[in-house]
């Protein structure tokens, strides 16, 4: 059902992206280092220690995942609407031997792609800011990839039911903001009222959070398999949803 | 000669109305073959099963033998497409678009090269070849539109009205390019509703309305069975139209009547004609019979909006 064809969707999306490298860049990993540099230093400053680490250390590793779930957000709701009704993207390529699970696979696949350059990006900036203690951290863009799959696939699921821009409110209200603030970032939810705490554990960026900043102390228990395991097959399950929804859509 | 496409009963139903309703047609490899008709005929819907944009809810249709259900991807590969609207990759610049294109087909950036420089100089784009779409002028999209179909070398071409919104000069640099390839033996399918495109550019054409195909033939077999040779338009006000009919009744003619003109339609005019000129009082133009006689006389002249 899926071929190579992917790819060449794929290429066609990074020589686009590479055009606007600068702007892409800027947009997605700019705003959790401002963040990260705000609050870490401001907040910090009267939170004192979180943990055994500083605050800026304990934000850290989930705004740089946070960077992750804006990239694909990003490409998946504004970016892949744009090519399906204004620049009649999908049409075009549809009139070629390719069919529509390949060409929301191309998406899914570019906006994970999207989260795993800024991850990386992040990586090298941490860097040099003296953030990055332990080489496990090299497997951060990896972590990345895998929030950018899931975040790519619900965004693109969203997209497919979109009647227009407007509708993307929904998506980042109703989940980009709460996977933000909810998912432990920038504070432990086990704090949380009991029923709070649960939604938040459901969110797949928390569990994504949670093996970052094991990560970061050095740490890689087996468990965190499992939850990239989670988050990954929750991702694959909304990319089946949203490829039945976008040929719905596209196939008369 | 061999039938590319075959459809019988060919028919789409969308959620509350049909849109073609049981057609049948065949086209012949190596000529041009038009689907006429005014806005909402069908046209669309019907090229678009075709090239499996649009499912079949009922009928056959094979494409070179084979099937649009079962060989999507085979039919893709071998059809050219030039839709409606310019659906160009506006980020990306001419020589991009052939590039990212012939990919799509599963031809590498090597291979395409020279034939994407052949097909560049050939729709007069060579000097464009780094410019963004956004830059270009609407005759050269569509020229780029109709230089990408021909990426993969198609063995039929699909063009959706082709020139459709173009100024003369960019639909006439059109159709001579089209007929250039014609004469190397490609087929055609093509819709339009100019009818200069159409007696120009078909072999072979259907008129539809209304998801049915009304008449069917080459332009000049169309011309001679719903009009005849000769039209002679008079032009006179719909109360003193009677006065003309009575005058050259006897004669072999047919008529149509508007409010301000009247359309006579015949084999030889000859006659008509002297008879109209005895009466001395009306304007009247005499021509040779058009398609668009044809194509008015078949779909009516109310406005489809």
């Amino acid at each position: 059902m899926i071929s190579l064809k992917i790819f060449r969707i794929w290429q066609r999306h990074m020589i686009v992206w590479r055009k606007y490298l600068k702007e892409a860049i800027l947009g997605t990993t700019g705003e959790p280092i401002i963040y990260l540099l705000a609050l870490g230093y401001g907040m910090g400053h009267y939170i004192g220690d979180m943990n055994g680490l500083t605050y800026i250390q304990y934000i850290a590793p989930g705004l740089w995942l946070s960077s992750a779930m804006g990239g694909a957000s990003a490409e998946c709701t504004y970016g892949a609407y744009t090519r399906m009704t204004t620049q009649q993207t999908y049409n075009a390529i549809l009139a070629a031997p390719i069919n529509t699970h390949e060409i929301v696979g191309a998406e899914i696949l570019f906006g994970s792609t999207r989260s795993f350059i800024n991850c990386m990006v992040i990586l090298i900036v941490f860097t040099f800011a003296g953030l990055v203690k332990t080489p496990l951290l090299i497997l951060m863009p990896f972590l990345g990839l895998i929030t950018g799959v899931f975040f790519a696939s619900v965004a693109m699921t969203v997209t497919a039911w979109s009647k227009g821009y407007e509708f993307f409110i929904y998506y980042y209200t109703l989940f980009v903001t709460p996977s933000f603030f909810l998912s432990g970032i920038f504070f432990p939810i086990e704090h949380f009222p009991q029923w709070l705490e649960r939604i938040a554990l459901t969110l797949p960026l928390t569990q994504m959070v949670y093996v970052a900043r094991e990560l970061f102390i050095g740490k890689f228990e087996m468990f965190s398999l499992f939850r990239c395991a989670y988050v990954l097959l929750l991702g694959l399950f909304f990319f089946w949803i949203s490829t039945k929804m976008i040929h719905k859509r596209l196939i008369k | 000669m061999n039938h590319v496409i075959e459809a019988q009963g060919l028919t789409k139903k969308f959620q509350n109305f049909e849109a073609v309703r049981g057609i049948d047609f065949k086209i012949r490899e190596g000529t041009c073959f038009g689907f006429l008709g005014p806005n909402g005929a069908g046209k669309t819907t019907t090229i678009s099963m075709l090239y499996c944009y649009v499912t079949i809810t009922e009928g056959e249709l094979t494409i070179l033998g084979l099937h649009p259900k079962t060989d999507e991807r085979k039919i893709k590969s071998l059809l050219g497409i030039v839709p409606q609207d310019n659906n160009l990759d506006p980020d990306l610049t001419v020589y991009e678009n052939l590039v990212v294109y012939a990919r799509y087909f599963g031809i590498s950036h090597t291979q395409s090269r020279p034939k994407i420089e052949e097909l560049l100089r050939y729709f007069n784009l060579s000097e464009k070849k780094h410019v963004r779409i956004t830059q270009l002028s609407g005759g050269m999209r569509r020229r780029l539109v109709l230089a990408r179909a021909f990426i993969h070398d198609p063995h039929i071409i699909i063009l959706d009205e082709p020139t459709t919104g173009l100024d003369p000069q960019a639909r006439h640099l059109i159709w001579e390019k089209l007929e250039n390839l014609k004469a190397l033996g490609k087929t055609f399918v093509l819709t339009t509703h100019y009818m200069d495109e159409a007696e120009r550019l078909c072999d072979e054409l259907v008129m539809m309305d209304h998801g049915k195909i009304l008449a069917q033939g080459t332009p000049s077999e169309l011309i001679l069975k719903h009009i005849g040779k000769e039209t002679i338009e008079v032009k006179v006000p719909s109360r003193e139209a009677q006065l003309i009919l009575k005058h050259i009744e006897g004669l072999p003619f047919s008529y149509e009547q508007t409010e301000a003109r009247l359309f006579i339609y015949t084999h030889d005019g000859g006659d008509v004609l002297k008879k109209i000129i005895e009466l001395k009082e009306y304007e009247f133009v005499h021509r040779r019979s058009s398609l668009e006689d044809v194509f008015l006389k078949l779909t009516g002249r109310k406005l489809r909006e």
